[in-house]
């Protein structure tokens, strides 16, 4: 999910000792802004802004989301801001949908939208419910209100809105990336675990052929050969060596191979 | 060969040229540091988090030092410094926005803003926009050795612009001579790029696509697969095992494909790597990093 969705909130919500975590998290510097909501936080524990954003930092980054979803929900349940309680709402209810927990998810979208008072969460809230109603019918009839309010802002949804709130599952690639994901597997499947990692560059050919694949569809073939003939003569000139694990090898990354298609590029 | 910019070279000056200031000036640049560390002591943390290559952290530092400080010139160096790191991080956008932050809470700063705006867009390989910022600092160079080193920057611009005049130009300007400079371009404007579409229709006999942008014993390579697959193939066609005959054509084409590829990007790599050998010639070792001593004044120490 976008990190740009909370702007709207997050500035209104900074309070001067929060300037810089605020400005981190537009930048989507995770790790730093959940630093610096931690500093904050260690100054005045009932800074419940600062928990906030470093949970949701935190969720961001995929580290400990148990712990980011423990932080929410008692923010969620007992946050004295009324609008910090909305928003752990709705980043709660975001959580539980992807991981296909409707019925909770639905409770605290619900609890976010009824709550907010700002315009763009109110938007976002309603716009994800009715999405996450339409993907998981189980969650059955919504208070006749709320089905009243979500109706009536349904006209305010843009078509971008609607994008961003829907839960986007992971692409698979397209159609032309198949056949050479599937020569991947096979050889990490029948062939690797009998030879062994032997490759001496980065990243190893077979992850070179797997992320040109994704990128380039069938075009990975003849990078793939292309590599492969060259890799020894790369090793020999030992340029752009990497540690990895105690050993070197040598970074030897796609997009080297690539660059000039962009047009205009040198 | 260190130089330092005109405050820092002032300063050096004074103690030689009078010896009566001698143990004023000596006492001045000893508490020069003080007063810089004393702004923030998040400041110390930033320092200690560069040393130790943590420079998005020690970005967040400094930048917290500027939004902390309430000089608005001690701000601004602040913020210079946090771009320096953000730049350091490859954190090119952020790098910018720093700038613009650092010059609005101190014009003054400009001339050394402009060297990493221009540094900026050098490591994002936009040439057109790092050409246009050395040449502006240049122009408003404060001292010679930042004049020499904008000159560099300028040349090396140019040349992966393809303008090769234009960086000859460039290295007129500069304070220095030049010489390893001047000789890197001629070499360059004596050899000659290869052609990718000569190296793409080469590659269709396989290996010598490679052969073409001097890569022999990948070409060799090249050239022994293929015609093991393509023996394969015949082999297996004679004796109509189809079967095999088809496994091993779908190897050979993806080695036939590799090898007119490859033709093509090995003639871009080996344009590339002349172009890198004569940006290297030019630059040296040029390079520049902020007195940390006297941070939030940022005074640029010069190395070529």
């Amino acid at each position: 999910m976008p990190g740009i969705l909370f702007l709207f909130l997050v500035v209104r919500l900074a309070v001067g000792n929060m300037d810089l975590a605020v400005e981190l998290f537009e930048e989507q510097d995770w790790n730093n802004c959940r630093r610096e909501c931690r500093r904050v936080f260690d100054d005045d524990p009932q800074a419940e802004k600062a928990a906030l954003l470093g949970s949701i930092s935190l969720l961001r980054q995929g580290n400990d989301i148990a712990a980011a979803q423990a932080t929410l929900e008692r923010l969620a349940a007992g946050a004295a801001d009324r609008e910090a309680r909305a928003m752990a709402a709705y980043e709660l209810g975001r959580l539980q949908w992807a991981r296909g927990e409707a019925e909770a998810a639905a409770r605290n979208l619900q609890k976010a939208f009824l709550l907010t008072s700002d315009h763009a969460l109110f938007l976002r809230a309603g716009c994800s419910l009715d999405l996450l109603r339409k993907d998981s019918p189980i969650i059955g009839t919504l208070d006749p209100a709320v089905f009243q309010s979500l109706e009536t802002s349904r006209a305010l949804w843009s078509r971008d809105l609607v994008r961003e709130c829907g839960m986007r599952k992971e692409k698979a690639g397209s159609i032309l990336s198949k056949p050479g994901q599937w020569v991947v597997a096979f050889y990490r499947r029948g062939i690797r675990p009998a030879i062994g990692a032997r490759c001496s560059l980065l990243p190893s050919c077979s992850e070179y052929f797997n992320q040109a694949s994704r990128k380039h569809g069938l075009l990975a073939f003849p990078l793939i050969a292309d590599r492969l003939v060259r890799e020894p003569s790369v090793v020999v000139m030992q340029e752009h060596p990497v540690h990895v694990h105690d050993k070197i090898r040598f970074a030897d990354p796609v997009e080297d191979h690539t660059w000039w298609w962009r047009k205009g590029c040198r | 060969m260190i130089l330092f910019d005109d405050k820092t070279h002032l300063q050096f000056a004074l103690i030689r040229v009078n010896s009566r200031f001698r143990i004023l000036i000596s006492v001045i640049l000893i508490f020069l540091p003080l007063r810089g560390f004393g702004e923030s002591e998040g400041a110390r943390v930033a320092l200690d988090l560069a040393r130790e290559g943590d420079y998005a952290g020690a970005a967040v530092e400094f930048r917290r030092a500027a939004m902390e400080s309430d000089q608005a010139p001690a701000r601004g160096g602040w913020f210079w410094a946090s771009a320096y790191e953000y730049h350091r991080a490859a954190k090119l956008s952020v790098s910018d926005r720093m700038l613009d932050r650092a010059e609005d809470a101190d014009p003054a700063l400009s001339d050394r803003a402009l060297l990493l705006r221009g540094e900026n867009a050098m490591k994002g390989g936009r040439w057109d926009e790092s050409a246009f910022y050395f040449e502006s600092a240049v122009e408003g160079a404060a001292s010679d050795p930042q004049r020499a080193y904008a000159a560099r920057k300028l040349a090396a611009s140019r040349v992966r612009l393809k303008d090769v005049e234009g960086a000859e130009a460039a290295l007129d300007r500069s304070s220095l001579r030049e010489t390893d400079g001047r000789d890197a371009l001629q070499a360059y404007r004596e050899g000659r790029d290869k052609r990718p579409g000569l190296g793409g229709a080469l590659g269709m006999l396989p290996g010598f696509g490679y052969f073409y942008a001097g890569e022999w014993a990948t070409g060799f390579r090249s050239l022994i697969l293929n015609s093991l697959f393509i023996f394969g193939m015949l082999h297996t066609a004679e004796n109509e095992q189809w079967g095999a005959f088809a496994v091993i054509t779908f190897f050979e084409f993806t080695w036939y494909s590799g090898s007119i590829y490859g033709g093509i990007d090995s003639t871009h790599r080996f344009n590339r790597r002349r172009e890198d050998q004569c940006v290297d010639g030019i630059l040296g070792r040029a390079s520049f990093e902020p007195d940390s001593s006297v941070l939030p004044t940022v005074s640029l120490r010069f190395q070529f």
